[in-house]
């Protein structure tokens, strides 16, 4: 289907923000045009208060970069973690049983060591 | 900041994760790992789980073994992968020496998943099978009694391995780290150790009457 386009929008950048644009569409082999929109698509679709929370921390011209970086991986972790819990649904459904004599998922704990 | 926890797990283990599914069983010691591992903490610690490609190309031939598709066994491999990557401290299976197998274990993939914890500066290996982990010299205690449907009764217990240079590793068994990881207790080798070597919490004598 072709996404209908809104006509052209226009907006100044700052240097150090248009240096990197230039640098993600140099790495990626994309347009600069396109770099913007595909950030201005991910942010629109944001809920409020998750922008929010992004644009405080862009602000933070001391901690504000390392605090992308560790929201960047909380959701590049929890993203990790959906799928291998997806996947082994998957595998949950083609896995043969095999009897374990000695299963421990069906022991019972009699007696643990504690200080 | 918190040193992360970086933890090893049996192929096992996940199998275990896996079977647990299949079966439609809940609370399981695999399933607490994963829960804690999708949580980020164990044991009161930001939670980094360490494979190398040797481990992961295991985990995907044991799964075909199994009858799991090769698509199936190799989107699973992945997932690890990525969720290794996206742990605190971003660690790649690439980085990872498991090429040489530690010759303390008779076994050879034993010795490649030991050699493989002790380059990745592991702190716990989590495994069932853990006669296998007991090369001459290491520290052991006895840890939880289980009983089994039979009626069969297992000791657990778990090791102290350590390295000429000085590098050590806790080796437990899957069912004492899930209630390490919900207690919280941080299983470094010294708290092991003053944990283990108390004597037995067990009541002597009648109890007091009120």
């Amino acid at each position: 289907m072709v996404e209908l386009r809104e006509k052209a929008f226009s907006t100044s950048l700052t240097t150090d923000v248009g240096m990197r644009v230039k640098m993600i569409a140099q790495r990626e082999n994309r347009s600069f045009a396109n770099v913007i929109e595909s950030a201005v698509k991910v942010f629109t679709l944001l809920p409020k208060n998750v922008r929010d929370i992004l644009v405080a921390a862009a602000a933070d011209a001391d901690n504000g970069r390392q605090r992308l970086k560790e929201l960047s991986r909380s959701v590049t972790h929890q993203d990790a973690m959906r799928r291998l819990d997806e996947a082994a649904d998957a595998a949950a459904m083609h896995m043969r049983s095999e009897p374990y004599p000695e299963d421990y998922d069906d022991a019972v704990v009699l007696e643990r060591r504690r200080p | 900041m918190t040193i992360p926890l970086r933890v090893v797990l049996d192929v096992n283990v996940f199998v275990r994760l896996v079977k647990a599914k299949r079966e439609r069983r809940t609370g399981t010691a695999a399933q607490r790992i994963f829960s804690a591992l999708e949580a980020g903490r164990m044991c009161g610690r930001p939670a980094q789980i360490v494979a190398s490609h040797r481990m992961i190309d295991t985990l995907s031939d044991v799964f075909r073994r199994l009858s799991v598709p090769t698509e199936q066994a190799e989107e699973f491999s992945n997932a690890v992968i990525d969720a290794m990557k996206a742990g605190p401290e971003e660690l790649d299976p690439h980085l990872m020496l498991g090429g040489t197998p530690d010759l303390t274990l008779r076994d050879a993939e034993d010795g490649g998943v030991l050699a493989s914890a002790f380059g990745a500066r592991a702190h716990v290996l989590a495994r069932d099978n853990l006669a296998d982990f007991m090369p001459t010299g290491c520290e052991t205690w006895e840890t939880t009694k289980i009983r089994f449907p039979d009626g069969f009764e297992r000791t657990l217990t778990c090791h102290i391995l350590s390295r000429p240079d000085g590098l050590e590793i806790v080796v437990a068994h899957p069912i004492d780290f899930a209630t390490w990881i919900g207690e919280p207790f941080d299983p470094t080798p010294n708290n092991v150790r003053g944990r283990f070597s108390q004597p037995p919490n067990v009541p002597t004598g009648s109890p007091k009457k009120p």
